[in-house]
């Protein structure tokens, strides 16, 4: 899963392992990708 | 890796992608939703938003896909994609026999003759500037085998 701000990649996100494969993941991503989850969606 | 440029052949059924350096295809039939006959493609752009590292299209029936550069990477074999991708993987395995091994970390430093930053760095799974060599290294000292399965690719 790739996260961007304003068309900048802020972190790679490995669903799998749950850890970040590229950049750094802040609380606020982490929470965001919690709730993606939690909806099923990832 | 940014895209240049996207296009589609109807009749190869690829998307036709071009970087800085490559042109590329990826199939329809790995897109989702995939493009058809009775739904072809109304729409085609780079992904701004995605930092032209995607593309998205839009069908006749108003659905839309998106493409990540990765995903044709990935499709298209590239050495230095599919590099780091085994790099990762090999990381997360010795970051997984650190947390396992009776060593300490300082006894692993000293086997590897090396500092602890260099060893903080090799078990940084973010970072793809070390060689596989390193990590390969660091698995013997945390008593690991490591098996290089070489066969040749399936359709």
């Amino acid at each position: 899963m790739h996260v961007y701000r304003d068309g900048k990649l802020i972190v790679k996100w490995d669903v799998e392992n749950q850890k970040p494969m590229k950049g750094a993941v802040t609380s606020r991503i982490l929470a965001l990708i919690s709730e993606l989850e939690a909806e099923g969606l990832l | 890796m940014k895209i240049r440029s996207v296009t589609h052949n109807n009749r190869r059924k690829t998307f036709e992608v071009r970087t800085s350096s490559k042109k590329l295809v990826f199939p329809f039939s790995k897109a989702d939703p995939t493009p058809t006959i009775q739904d072809p493609i109304t729409a085609l752009s780079v992904d701004v938003e995605a930092g032209r590292e995607a593309f998205t299209y839009g069908l006749h029936s108003g659905r839309t896909g998106t493409v990540h550069i990765e995903q044709i990477l990935e499709y298209n074999q590239d050495p230095s994609y599919l590099r780091d991708l085994l790099l990762y993987r090999l990381t997360l395995e010795a970051q997984k026999r650190v947390a396992e091994s009776p060593l300490s970390k300082r006894e692993i430093v000293r086997r590897l003759g090396t500092s602890a930053a260099q060893l903080y760095r090799l078990l940084d799974q973010t970072n793809y500037r070390k060689s596989v060599d390193q990590v390969l290294a660091l698995l013997q000292v945390l008593n690991c085998e490591v098996d290089l399965v070489i066969r040749t690719k399936t359709a």
